[in-house]
């Protein structure tokens, strides 16, 4: 363990909600211009994972046709989420994190201790904080329903994981499954 | 003051920049299919649309509807109309609109647009209307084509939008006080009259 390391702090819920809205901008900013290219792609294949059109489709009312009506920016969206996240695996923050001046490291407690390499670690809590989004993804690009709910249980789960566990003193979810915490 | 990694911000350059240079590539956005065609150069007439139009619009792909209404009155030689479209589904509730257009040879040319919703033109053709829009804040809707019949007595159409997830349509309306044999012609010439 370095000396930063023994000085740093780890960072509580409003942080790392905070870094989380700023990845989360980001990501809307690159699905803009995604939408022209890839956005029709996933539109497209949404309309085919969600039965859009469809008699039978349960996708209707105003939510869903607000939704579809920017479906080029609305279903590029994990992607782009999901690049905006990657920096983490490779380099601890992303434009989130990196703004507030927090990074993501191994644990180096004896509950979370992790014998897993810091990029290899990174990646188990990318894929962790992820599912959600790479379900998503998936789904989308398998145009399936059957996915697309799952997708939903798995976004679902990681969220509530993250806000059942996260407190004060202790990590999140995918932090814990990754032995990851992030400091200031 | 702690060394934070040039990486992340660089990683973050290098994503968008790759992402517009592949805008650079890819199609113009805009309305795809039908636009608003020019007249034919047939010699059909075009129905007395003059006067109170009651009727509803429907999504029937996400099963969205709500009502519209239009009063369409001649202004010397061209026509204006005022009219609602009811948005409450959608949670704007009902949204003023106006219009305005003239007859160019054998085709009535028409422009739209309500403050809320957005714009667009059309054509009416004899009994037959084409068109276009674009939906704009606050529900950003983009662009959608349309394209139906008219007569004196009624209308019906369709929408599209045109994002592939987007809705599509139809609209019907009924002239509940329409001009009885008046035709536009004699309308026009009553006003040409009155400036004479």
């Amino acid at each position: 363990m370095t000396s930063r390391e023994r000085t740093s702090r780890r960072v509580g819920f409003g942080f790392r909600i905070l870094s989380g809205v700023i990845d989360f901008i980001f990501a809307v900013l690159l699905a803009l211009p995604l939408s022209r290219t890839l956005g029709e792609w996933f539109a497209g294949r949404a309309v085919v994972m969600l039965s859009i059109g469809s008699p039978d489709t349960l996708w209707t009312g105003p939510i869903p046709m607000a939704l579809g009506a920017i479906g080029e920016l609305v279903y590029v969206l994990p992607l782009a989420w999901l690049l905006i996240l990657m920096p983490e695996i490779f380099f601890g923050a992303a434009a989130g994190k990196w703004m507030l001046g927090i990074r993501i490291l191994p644990a180096t407690s004896v509950r979370l201790r992790s014998d897993r390499t810091p990029l290899v670690a990174g990646f188990v809590r990318w894929v962790v904080k992820c599912a959600g989004l790479l379900s998503m993804t998936l789904a989308l690009v398998l145009g399936s329903g059957v996915a697309a709910v799952v997708a939903f249980g798995v976004s679902v789960s990681v969220l509530a994981g993250f806000f059942v566990t996260i407190q004060p003193k202790s990590d999140a979810l995918h932090d814990r499954l990754a032995g990851t915490t992030v400091v200031r | 003051m702690r060394h934070r990694s040039k990486w992340p911000p660089l990683f973050l350059i290098a994503l968008f920049l790759a992402a517009g240079a592949a805008t650079l590539f890819a199609p113009e956005a805009g309305p795809r299919g039908a636009c608003v065609a020019s007249a034919v150069g047939d010699d059909r007439t075009i129905p007395d649309i003059v006067g109170t139009w009651e009727g509803t619009w429907e999504d029937t792909i996400y099963m969205v509807s709500g009502s519209m209404s239009w009063t369409i009155s001649p202004d010397r030689y061209d026509y204006i109309g005022s009219g609602t479209i009811d948005l409450t589904a959608l949670g704007l509730g009902a949204q003023e609109g106006s219009a305005g257009g003239g007859i160019t040879r054998q085709a009535l040319e028409f422009t739209y647009e309500a403050n809320s919703v957005g714009s667009g033109n059309g054509v009416l053709t004899g009994n037959s209307l084409v068109g276009d829009g674009l939906v704009t804040a606050p529900l950003n809707f983009g662009y959608f084509t349309f394209r139906g019949t008219v007569t004196s007595e009624a209308a019906e159409g369709r929408f599209f939008f045109v994002s592939p997830t987007g809705g599509a349509g139809r609209v019907t309306m009924t002239n509940t006080t329409p001009v009885e044999s008046t035709s536009w012609g004699s309308i026009k010439a009553g006003y040409r009259n009155d400036d004479e």
